[in-house]
């Protein structure tokens, strides 16, 4: 799936990874697709259970121990 | 979005740690889709003047100021925010900042001392408002 949005959170300890998240989630429009890349390792089930709260999808998550990459497609 | 959630937070302490832990839980929860209500009263609304939050020092083990300096230094190695910039992203994703009118009035401290994200000027009923509403609310 092609991302219309990328970013990292490499490095960024809690809540960043979330925050940036959120921050890039809002500024997309309804079917765009976000692509998270981060290594803070609670953020890995944080992000896609806080996405789902807010009705977005969570498209695919990846684990690359110790980054994983979450794809993510706005509701 | 079904069924939104709602969080306020009291924060009466201007203690560094303290502020900390209320502007992450308030952003952390507006990242969540949650409606997020802080109340600034007593030195919480320190935080919130203008210069207010860098001044802010631990609660414990300050050491004349070293011991927060070196603990600025410690979030930093480690990549935690910094209190202005959490301030800057619970703004971004919406969280409602209330500032106390009992405390401006008996402090002193006119809206223009406040920094800009502060819109809002409150009475404890405000904050009711926002807390009978709530599924969390904290004092802090």
């Amino acid at each position: 799936m092609k991302e219309d949005v990328k970013i990292s959170t490499l490095g960024m300890n809690c809540p960043k990874p979330l925050i940036e998240t959120r921050k890039a989630l809002r500024k997309l429009t309804k079917g765009q697709v976000l692509v998270v890349e981060g290594d803070h390792e609670i953020s890995k089930s944080e992000i896609p259970q806080a996405v789902k709260d807010t009705g977005d999808e969570v498209l695919s998550v990846e684990d690359k121990s110790p980054v994983w990459i979450i794809t993510i497609r706005k509701g | 979005m079904t069924g939104t959630k709602s969080m306020s937070i009291i924060l009466h302490s201007g203690d560094l740690d303290k502020a900390m832990a209320a502007f992450i839980l308030a952003a952390g929860a507006a990242a969540k889709g949650m409606n997020v209500t802080m109340f600034f009263t007593f030195w919480g609304l320190g935080v919130m003047k203008k210069g207010g939050a860098d001044k802010s020092k631990l609660s414990k083990m300050n050491m004349g100021g070293l011991g927060t300096k070196m603990m600025k230094g410690v979030m930093k190695k480690n990549n935690v925010a910094t209190l202005t910039e959490l301030i800057s992203d619970c703004k971004e994703l919406g969280v409602r900042f209330v500032a106390c009118e009992m405390t401006m009035s008996l402090m002193n401290v006119p809206k223009e001392m406040l920094i800009s994200e502060v819109t809002e000027i409150g009475g404890v009923g405000t904050y009711l408002d926002a807390a009978s509403e709530g599924h969390v609310n904290l004092f802090i």
